[in-house]
């Protein structure tokens, strides 16, 4: 059977148009029967006959659904196809109405159309049982995502050897291990300070220093003579954090991150207290070769070895180039087949706005990748992440 | 293959622009960026056979194009730093590096000569007309070389401090000479171009501003008074030396810091790597991308082919309209730097071009004359024939109204006989129902 339904959606799909068309026709004479029966049924108002003739008629339905349920399924693989395609309503049944009334009826007309079709689908679906065919993949943004080249296949030797002498390369090699230093702008308000405990929490081996009017480039000077492996100043505006700087050291690479939805620890609805242990990383969806290069950074935050046993879990989930910040702890339910999760940390999203080669320098730096905002988002389907 | 690409990781690529793809011309796996990084790269000889590659670890290599072939010839002593600059003069290899030291080196790859220009090079680069070359970086002043003595020819001045007496930093990215017009370029990290003309004075003759950013690299292109500049966050302009304010264009595209641009010598394309890891073509005409190569790594040199894949179908259409462009202003420009004989001799040959292209012009005038009659006698017969048109719809209505008047009678009388006037016109079918209702 599966294959001859295949054929039959084939064929359907080449002469869909053609079939909608002769349908339409069908169904006008069909209703013009319907109303021609019942009159006949009142003319013919003998006893015995009408029974007769209904029995007659199931066994004949029933015969032909067991012989000829390929010409019945096409019938009805036809009918859904039909409802699928286009609406029934178009603008100029309203012309009755007045201009301003128009859209609107137009709309409602057509959302109930929608509402209509589904239904009749879902009808015909039943019906069809096993041999249905298949529900389509809705179309999402993400789904339709325009082509990116950059693209990173597992299997690319020439990736995986540009990423082998990469700045994090070391860290990778397990070389290096992390160490955090986390500043803030000079004269930071509280809300800042707050958030870098609150990363502090999330980062272990990180230490905070408050700024003190000391230049950046100096910072890193000072950093790299301590063995500082990572440097994150968090920026401010009207005293809420609002950017990021994130700088990897020895050789950069630099970049600015946009701080967004912020929320603390104190004000999510249920939260748990952070412990010591080293927790496990999940970086979600960073696919082409910029994605991959941040995810790396991203990594090089935290230690290499997690333990299992804290159960904690930092995410770095990327939708929509924004990448969202999550802090968990996992637990197991009855033989582990479900978990429960409890929100530790704070919640953030990033939005990254440049990455620069080598340390931070944004006056003199050389730019990897600089987000154009009118330029490059052109479309809401592309995405560089 | 159409263009050449270094990467920093020492990969040495060829891109087809004809098919978008690109191909690696040495083994990957063998390669350590911090010692096979390309550094600088040039054509080796004008045929455009074989290009001469400058790595990290101060390593020259010749490569063949035809045999795909990689001959390491010498590597570079003396100094510290990267190779900065090379160039190549009939059988002598010049090189630069990071600290000042230029050395002239023969085919048996034996120093001929050498000399230091100032720590801090940038670029180094040579003059295609004359034995010369020119230098610059950080705080080190533009200067030019004679090749054959050693001696310094020129040297730049700093531009005058700042309103605020404030000393302007000499932060020099890029420096090349304009062909045949005896001035030097300057491309700086203050956003800022500047031309010199060393026969008029050392500070710059004219200064040209781009966007905010450092600006990188400098590229030629096919006309004579226009250069293109990148800078560091991925803005591409396209400047004629004469203006003072505004690029002519900006070229769209790039994400990144362009590390090099390559203009073709003949047609109005430029080709543009940097550390974005994409190969771009842009048409200077129509300033649009024509082509787009993800090529994996980031790229820090780019040389692009006189005879590219891409050019064989528009070839002879464009070439003309290049030609044109010169003639109308290009010797206009030439002229006041010419020596008195020459600007004869050309004015003999212009005087003669100016014949040439005056009578076509009056042929044009005729042409264009008659193409308004010829335009012209149409339009009228168009109207000819519309009012017939009308004419027949008028009597076309008429005959129908006539029909309508018949069936009436006819319907009054029988029936089957309707049905055979019915058939001739089809327009009357859809009356006679209307009529038929009425009834």
């Amino acid at each position: 059977m599966a294959p001859k339904t295949k054929k039959s959606k084939k064929s359907k799909k080449e002469e869909s148009m053609i079939d909608f068309v002769e349908e339409e026709v069908t169904g006008d004479v069909d209703e013009g029967d319907f109303e021609e029966e019942p009159e006949d049924v009142v003319e013919s108002s003998d006893e015995d006959e009408p029974p007769k003739k209904k029995k007659k008629v199931i066994k004949k339905e029933v015969k032909q659904e067991l012989e000829l349920t390929d010409e019945k399924l096409q019938e009805l693989l036809e009918k859904y196809e039909a409802s699928k395609s286009a609406a029934t309503k178009t603008k100029d049944d309203f012309k009755h109405l007045p201009k301003s009334q128009r859209g609107k009826a137009l709309k409602k007309a057509l959302r109930k159309d929608k509402r209509a079709r589904q239904e009749e689908r879902s009808k015909i679906r039943d019906e069809l049982g096993e041999s249905a065919p298949q529900k389509e993949v809705p179309k999402t943004i993400e789904s339709m995502r325009e082509y990116d080249a950059t693209m990173v296949d597992e299997q690319d030797d020439e990736v995986e050897h540009d990423e082998a002498n990469d700045e994090f390369a070391p860290y990778f090699n397990r070389e290096t291990t992390p160490k955090v230093m986390i500043t803030m702008t000079p004269k930071a308000k509280i809300t800042t300070f707050k958030f870098c405990f609150e990363l502090q929490k999330c980062i272990p081996n990180s230490e905070i220093f408050t700024r003190k009017n000391v230049l950046l480039k100096t910072i890193i000077e000072q950093a790299k003579e301590r063995e500082f492996t990572d440097l994150l100043v968090v920026h401010e505006d009207r005293k809420k954090p609002n950017g990021i700087i994130f700088c990897h050291l020895p050789e950069g690479p630099t970049a600015y991150f946009k701080i967004n939805s912020l929320t603390f620890t104190q004000d999510l609805k249920k939260f748990g207290e952070s412990t010591a242990h080293f927790p496990e990383v999940i970086l979600n969806n960073f696919n082409t070769r910029l994605g991959h290069n941040i995810a790396r950074m991203l990594a090089c935050l935290f230690p290499h070895d997690p333990k299992f046993t804290g159960r904690r879990v930092v995410t770095f989930h990327n939708q929509r180039d924004y990448i969202f910040f999550r802090h968990h702890r996992y637990e197991f339910k009855k033989e582990g087949t479900k978990a429960a999760l409890l929100e530790l940390g704070p919640r953030f999203t990033l939005r990254l706005k440049w990455l620069q080669k080598g340390t931070f320098d944004a006056k003199w730096g050389e730019f990897e990748w600089v987000l154009k905002r009118h330029e490059m988002e052109t479309s809401r389907r592309r995405f560089f992440l | 293959m159409d263009c050449y690409v270094g990467a920093t990781t020492g990969a040495l690529k060829g891109a087809l622009l004809k098919d978008n793809t690109f191909e690696n011309l040495n083994e990957i796996k063998s390669l350590d960026p911090k010692s096979d990084e390309i550094t600088s790269m040039i054509w080796s000889d004008e045929q455009q056979t074989e290009i001469l590659i400058a790595r990290m670890n101060r390593d020259l290599q010749l490569f063949d194009i035809e045999q795909n072939e990689q001959v390491s010839i010498l590597t570079v002593t003396g100094g510290t730093g990267a190779i900065k600059g090379l160039h190549k003069t009939d059988e002598k290899i010049l090189t630069c590096v990071e600290s000042g030291e230029i050395q002239i080196w023969n085919d048996k790859s034996e120093v001929v000569s050498e000399w230091k220009c100032g720590p801090g090079v940038a670029i180094m680069r040579g003059s295609e007309e004359k034995p010369e070359v020119v230098t610059g970086g950080m705080k080190n002043l533009l200067k030019t070389w004679n090749l054959e003595t050693g001696q310094q020819v020129w040297s730049a001045r700093n531009v005058p401090p700042d309103m605020l007496g404030l000393e302007i930093p000499i932060m020099i990215t890029d420096a090349r000479f304009i062909p045949g017009q005896n001035t030097i370029l300057e491309a700086t990290k203050l956003h800022e171009m500047r031309v010199y003309d060393p026969r008029a004075q050392r500070r710059p003759v004219n200064k040209l501003k781009f966007m905010e950013n450092p600006i990188m690299c400098t590229s030629l292109t096919n006309k004579t008074n226009q250069i293109l500049a990148a800078n560091s966050i991925g803005e591409m302009g396209l400047f004629d030396l004469r203006s003072k304010v505004h690029p002519m264009c900006k070229f769209k595209g790039q994400a990144g810091s362009i590390r090099s641009i390559a203009g073709h010598p003949t047609m109005p394309l430029a080709a543009s790597v940097g550390i974005d890891r994409f190969l771009r073509v842009h048409d200077l005409q129509t300033r649009k991308l024509i082509h787009k190569i993800y090529c994996k790594t980031r790229l820090n040199r780019v040389l692009l082919r006189n005879e590219l894949s891409i050019l064989n179908d528009r070839k002879n259409a464009a070439k003309k309209e290049i030609d044109e462009d010169e003639t109308e202003y290009g010797n206009m420009t030439q002229d006041g730097y010419r020596d008195s004989e020459d600007e004869d001799g050309d004015d003999v040959i212009e005087e003669d071009d100016v014949w040439d292209v005056m009578e076509p012009v009056k042929k044009k005038q005729k042409m264009s004359e008659d193409d308004v009659e010829i335009v012209e006698a149409p339009m009228e017969e168009d109207d000819e024939e519309d009012v017939p048109e009308k004419k027949k719809k008028n009597l076309r209505k008429r005959k129908v109204i006539q029909e309508e008047e018949i069936k009436e009678e006819l319907d009054d009388s029988d029936e089957p006989d309707d049905v055979a006037v019915t058939k001739k016109p089809k327009k009357a079918s859809g009356k006679k129902k209307v009529l038929k209702k009425r009834a």
